[in-house]
């Protein structure tokens, strides 16, 4: 998946000074909605070269999955701090699984990254003990899958579509 | 006082006939999913058969075998609750043909209706069970929206 770029091993102190990034909450729920709006982060990044490589032809996918995950973070990020949780910050820059180089890259990369995110919302929605945090779960993880089987159709796979997004049976 | 009695009665001769406690609530519901999940298949299945343009019948044919999957998976989940094997009630499906084979839209107001179920369920569910709702719901809702949508109108 995609994942933060590895930190620097300094230990400057102007490193050492500056604030903590939040840790991960030890409550279920608060975990995986942490995770989740974390992948929405690397994701958003993600989604920035997407949109560079794509044809003009994707261009109304690319922006409107694009803004969808962008609410989604909003919303997770809200839910959070509506607990006086702190959310994950973005990191500087990501470690992309693929490399991309041009406009299927680009779709495989975006396909990539849906089954990610789908992964974590399922986690979110297995983990959560309240009805409204299962909804949004369920509301992202369709999301989710829908981006993917447009991107699917974009690059020519078929089926499009598969039995269990976010799952693994 | 007598109708209590009875109503006891009828109660001990209910657990007695059954021989174990009642199943759990969310045994009915998930029976639920499963049937739509059977009956979808065999619907999206029916179309197929009746040679839509190519790629409507390919993606048919993955509504057809996707809503199979999530069957097996509902009735593996409710095994696991249960204890034993889900009822089938594929046992009907035999005698009543359909007189002409369903239209893709009838699909597609199919895997609306069971997204839009699993989906209300899985935020009343917890843990696995509302995981694999979730994703049934996911799968359904890419399906009728994208899946079996012509390319043009989909984009």
């Amino acid at each position: 998946m995609t994942s933060p770029e590895p930190t620097p091993t300094t230990t400057t102190s102007s490193r050492a000074a500056e604030p903590s990034a939040p840790g991960r909450p030890s409550d279920a729920t608060n975990g995986a909605l942490f995770d989740a709006i974390a992948t929405e982060h690397a994701t958003i990044y993600g989604y920035g070269l997407v949109s560079a490589h794509s044809t003009p032809d994707v261009n109304g996918l690319v922006s409107a999955v694009m803004a969808e995950h962008r609410d989604r973070r909003e919303g997770a990020i809200a839910i959070l701090q509506a607990r006086s949780v702190d959310p994950p910050l973005p990191a500087a820059g990501y470690q992309l699984p693929i490399e991309v180089d041009n406009p299927t890259d680009a779709a495989n990369l975006a396909v990539r990254m849906e089954e990610d995110a789908a992964v974590a919302w399922r986690a979110v929605l297995e983990q959560a003990t309240d009805e409204q945090d299962r909804a949004f779960a369920v509301t992202a993880l369709t999301q989710c899958a829908v981006a993917a089987a447009r991107w699917s159709r974009v690059l020519g796979i078929s089926p499009i579509t598969v039995a269990f997004p976010g799952g693994s049976e | 006082m007598l109708f209590g009695a009875a109503a006891l009665a009828l109660l001990a001769s209910n657990a007695a006939a059954c021989g174990s406690p009642p199943p759990p609530p969310e045994v009915d519901e998930l029976a639920a999913q499963l049937d739509r999940a059977r009956a979808d298949s065999r619907l999206a299945a029916d179309a197929a058969a009746a040679t839509p343009p190519p790629p409507t019948a390919q993606a048919l044919a993955a509504v057809a075998s996707e809503r199979a999957a999530h069957a097996q998976a509902l009735s593996d989940e409710l095994v696991r609750i249960v204890g034993k094997d889900a009822p089938t009630t594929t046992a009907t499906s035999t005698t009543a043909q359909p007189a002409k084979a369903p239209t893709t839209e009838e699909v597609i107001a199919a895997l609306r209706q069971s997204a839009d179920s699993a989906g209300q369920l899985a935020a009343k569910q917890s843990g696995y069970r509302a995981g694999l709702l979730g994703s049934i719901a996911a799968s359904c809702t890419a399906a009728y929206t994208v899946a079996l949508v012509p390319p043009k109108a989909a984009q």
